[in-house]
């Protein structure tokens, strides 16, 4: 495995991390991570103290300024404003597996069906995905995303940058499932 | 829709810097535990940066590394170099090895809020790596305060009892960080005013010196123990006073069984504060000496504030909330009677029952109108209140009161 998959497993394990943070402050946090990921932060936090304990929570992991805090809506957010964007890891997935080193933006205006060109290196790029995410993201709660993923890599006129996007968006929870939890 | 919108808005979906930005990076005013001391650092995030990228391959191949701080330069826009004390980075949370993809540099203190600072990222032989910078603006971070503001108090109450027109000179002074301890934070403030009579019953002076820490490694529990000196302008009433104090949270995640459930919720923990106080009278005048006879005065005052407390969450959400706050004061200087008293205990305690306007929709559209779609934002808040009022010679009240909270 290439420190470019662990740096995305990463990303991932720091959610976990805020997720778990969030547990001992708020009982209203949700267990489901991708659902955690779009809980506000505010609500969650919702006085200066819970934010000073979440922030010593997550201080041997990563720094989270009150500035962070205020200006991120949901969880996912705010990793993405202390850390980095997921877009960032998934992206340096596609990148690596193509064995491009140059720019991650000119990578990602590239079309897929001229980098990924044979069903070998299409499936060890989906295979790297599938165990470096969250299944909520990648392939997606019921799986779906994975031959949706493999159809866009062969269309003619997708670019990296647009599975770049499909991959790193958390697969949303159906409306009834969602209404039934608090 | 434009080419240049269409291009931009890919962009940003894909959270990439937007053009001309290669490098990403922003000023965080970052806390240190268990000192709780402020520190300037520059965030760098190294792999939303075009100009380095998340693949160590990359940055081998450009002759970055991450772990040296001779590859990252500060200056100010005019060109003077900021001293970076150190660099360290996020961690990987399975192997707890650093994170390089995240930077962290430490600044000098030197740095002020609306400083431009111009950070450039330079290969392992000192060249800079093309595009690879960034100005970040210093935002908000104290490092040393002084306020002096004068003004002028026409009629100013005298001790003597008359009134004159007076000037004032009011001082805060403030050094948050006085010395780089890294067992606490270390305060120094000076709050202040002078004036122009000395008998001015406004004049003062007040001199802190204190230490902040965290308590404890696991959780947060900032606690806090102060040495003040004060008095008036001439120091005809002069007092030391010592004190500490803590606030804190309870870890909460053990309570959900118990406290959260379809008949109650209490989503998070009471907020616990505690504070001890001791004063020396050193200088009292005549109406001192009769408000305040013994020349020591000592104070301790636990309390706790619970909210919020979901009540039936089961039958319908936010149908009726309430609200628990206890107080206690113990005054072992002070007696209950002036001759044979016991020392003073006091308590106090509130609970308020809150029901969203919304929830009565029974009584008609009107009256619910204002509340659709936030439960909170007009309430009926029932409050039964009873114990000693601090602000009032601890006399004991018991009242309730019915109140109608709206919310813009």
């Amino acid at each position: 495995m290439s420190a470019i998959d662990d740096e995305l497993q990463n990303w991932f394990d720091l959610l976990e991390e805020m997720q778990k943070a969030a547990k001992k402050i708020n009982s209203d946090t949700k267990n489901d991570l991708g659902d955690f990921s779009q809980q506000e932060v505010a609500k969650l936090l919702p006085t200066d103290l819970a934010k000073q304990t979440f922030q010593q929570q997550m201080s041997a992991d990563l720094t989270v300024s009150d500035d962070d805090l205020s200006n991120s809506k949901t969880f996912a957010d705010l990793l993405e404003t202390a850390h980095n964007h997921l877009t960032s890891f998934v992206l340096g997935v596609f990148q690596s597996i193509a064995g491009d080193l140059g720019s991650p933006k000119a990578f990602a205006a590239r079309l897929t069906n001229a980098v990924y060109t044979t069903d070998t290196i299409r499936q060890g790029l989906i295979s790297s995905l599938k165990a470096d995410m969250r299944r909520q993201w990648f392939p997606g709660r019921t799986g779906g995303k994975l031959a949706a993923l493999g159809s866009q890599l062969v269309d003619p006129e997708n670019k990296v940058s647009d599975s770049v996007t499909f991959v790193s968006t958390v697969d949303p929870r159906s409306m009834a499932k969602g209404k039934s939890k608090r | 829709m434009s080419y240049r919108i269409l291009l931009a808005m890919i962009l940003l979906a894909v959270g990439m810097p937007a053009s001309g930005q290669d490098l990403s990076a922003d000023f965080i005013a970052s806390k240190t535990y268990p000192s709780l001391i402020t520190v300037p650092v520059v965030r760098v995030h190294i792999a939303d940066s075009d100009a380095l990228g998340p693949d160590p391959a990359r940055w081998k191949v450009l002759g970055f590394d991450p772990a040296k701080l001779a590859c990252y330069r500060i200056s100010t826009d005019k060109g003077r170099q900021i001293t970076i004390r150190s660099v360290h980075f996020a961690r990987m949370v399975r192997t707890e090895g650093p994170d390089f993809t995240l930077a962290y540099l430490e600044l000098n203190a030197t740095v002020h809020k609306g400083d431009s600072l111009v950070l450039t990222v330079l290969d392992t032989k000192g060249t800079p790596i093309p595009k690879a910078q960034k100005t970040v603006q210093v935002g908000d971070i104290q490092t040393f305060t002084i306020n002096l503001t004068p003004s002028s108090a026409p009629s100013e109450p005298l001790t003597d009892g008359n009134t004159r027109d007076v000037a004032q000179l009011k001082v805060e002074i403030a050094k948050p960080d006085l010395f780089r301890w890294k067992q606490a934070r270390t305060y120094l403030e000076s709050a202040d005013v002078f004036s122009t009579d000395a008998k001015d019953i406004n004049s003062k002076f007040e001199g802190t010196f204190g230490l902040e820490r965290n308590l404890l490694s696991s959780w947060y529990v900032p606690i806090h123990g102060e040495s003040k000196v004060q008095g008036d302008q001439t120091a005809r009433n002069l007092s030391y006073l010592a004190g500490m104090g803590l606030k804190t949270l309870l870890p909460w995640q053990h309570a959900k069984p118990v406290l959260y459930n379809s008949a109650i919720q209490t989503p998070v923990s009471p907020v616990i504060t505690l504070d001890a106080q001791y004063e020396r009278r050193i200088n009292q005048d005549a109406a001192s000496l009769q408000k305040f006879p013994n020349k020591n005065a000592f104070r301790v005052n636990p309390a706790l504030s619970w909210t919020p407390i979901r009540l039936l969450p089961g039958l319908t959400p936010d149908l009726l909330d309430a609200e628990v706050n206890l107080k206690a004061w113990y005054l072992p200087f002070d007696q209950t009677v002036p001759t044979g008293g016991s020392q003073r205990l006091e308590g106090a305690a509130d609970v308020s029952l809150i029901i969203p306007l919304s929830k009565l929709n029974f009584l008609g559209h009107g009256l619910t109108f204002q509340s659709q779609g936030d439960p909170a934002k007009t309430q009926i808040r029932i409050k039964y209140s009873t114990g000693a009022n601090e602000a009032d010679g601890f006399k004991h009240s018991t009242h309730i009161t019915f109140g109608v909270e709206v919310s813009p």
